[in-house]
């Protein structure tokens, strides 16, 4: 199959391994070991979650405790598995057909920033909800102290502190739908280019 | 779908016999040999959850090349920012102290490999398992296009690589 002069390019392609034994092995280790816990990672965020918020209704069960603690449940509970869906997409598209793969990674990288796009306009609100959770559990009071109780808290260091990590989150958000963005149009420049190599297969062929 | 001992044992395979068919993959495709290492850990974690999908209907030198292709192009439409040009590991770049025939054939490596990873991304793919002894039946299967297509992409191919060292040197 190969012709004179491209056996030598070969053999000098087959020489640029750079890479030892020991250095594989510990990648390959390594990669079989996080392989093994990516599949309890999203579950345990998910117990840890609901063990920070459950047994805080029963400390403090009022009406808006129970609502907006339930409406974080749900929330949890749907992000996880987005993300838990998303990544089997992925793996799935490592084995799928050559052809099926460049459709596939530009479906997923359309899913992706559909979910950035939804948890950027969820976060707010979502923000919001656990304030009112805290404030509502401390004051342990219902909807006419919920005011008050929200001023006492915006008084305290800790809380812009907890503001400015959240602002800091919704910067990395931004950032990551740009990094999405340029994703997706460097895969629809592949699939063109893909398609163009395929034309002049058959246009010879 | 391969069982959890065989999935071990299989694992075990490709990391013996497709080391450097996985790393000259990831070479062809990141220059730069920090981004290249956490390339070849992402195929490798790939190559693992794949495994238990591997029903022996190819080759396992099949099965990593291909999904180490995938890898390296979602890789590529994932970097972050385009590609720069890195200068290559000491073991490939030109060492000093080195007889005049290993620089020059240094030299050469180095040469041939920036000149893969100018190639379009369809020509890259075939060149590459080209270059890697791949028949054309597997790279057929591989690529997922006919033999004949593989046969024409792979002549193309060889015609850019040449341009692109004529025009390098």
């Amino acid at each position: 199959m190969r012709e004179p002069g491209f056996e030598d390019l070969a053999d000098l392609w087959q020489e640029s391994e750079e890479v030892n034994r020991e250095v594989f092995e510990a990648l390959a280790r390594r990669a079989r070991r996080k392989g093994r816990l990516l599949g309890y990672a999203d579950f345990v965020l998910f117990l840890l979650i609901v063990l920070g918020i459950v047994p805080s209704l029963f400390m403090a069960p009022n009406a808006i405790t129970i609502t907006v603690a339930i409406l974080l449940l749900v929330a949890t509970l749907w992000v996880n598995w987005t993300r838990r869906r998303l990544r089997q997409k992925a793996f799935t598209l490592n084995t799928s057909e050559p052809a099926a793969f460049l459709e596939g990674s530009v479906a997923n990288a359309k899913a992706n920033l559909r979910r950035v796009n939804l948890s950027l306009m969820l976060m707010p609100p979502m923000i919001m909800m656990a304030i009112i959770f805290k404030v509502s559990q401390r004051s342990r009071g219902g909807i006419e102290t919920l005011p008050q109780g929200l001023l006492e808290w915006a008084s305290v260091p800790r809380a812009w502190a907890g503001l400015t990590v959240v602002a800091l989150l919704l910067l990395v958000t931004f950032r990551s739908r740009r990094r999405l963005r340029r994703e997706l149009a460097r895969l629809e420049n592949l699939r063109l280019e893909y398609e163009r190599e395929k034309r002049r297969d058959l246009d010879i062929e | 779908m391969a069982a959890n001992g065989s999935r071990e044992q299989l694992f075990a395979q490709v990391s013996s016999t497709c080391r450097g068919l996985i790393y000259r993959i990831a070479l062809s495709y990141e220059a730069d040999p920090a981004l290249r290492h956490e390339l070849v850990q992402d195929i490798l974690l790939a190559i693992w959850v794949a495994l238990a999908n591997f029903r022996g209907e190819a080759s396992v030198k099949t099965f990593a090349a291909s999904i180490a292709q995938k890898r390296c192009i979602s890789h590529v439409s994932k970097r972050a920012r385009e590609p720069r040009q890195v200068e290559l590991s000491p073991e490939l770049a030109s060492a000093a102290e080195l007889p005049d025939e290993l620089a020059l054939r240094n030299d050469q490596k180095r040469h041939l490999v920036e000149s893969i990873q100018l190639l379009p991304i369809p020509q890259r793919e075939a060149i590459v398992l080209c270059l890697e002894g791949f028949s054309y039946g597997e790279m057929a299967r591989i690529l997922g296009i006919s033999s004949n297509a593989v046969m024409l992409r792979c002549q193309r191919a060889k015609n850019t690589l040449k341009a692109i060292m004529e025009g390098q040197s």
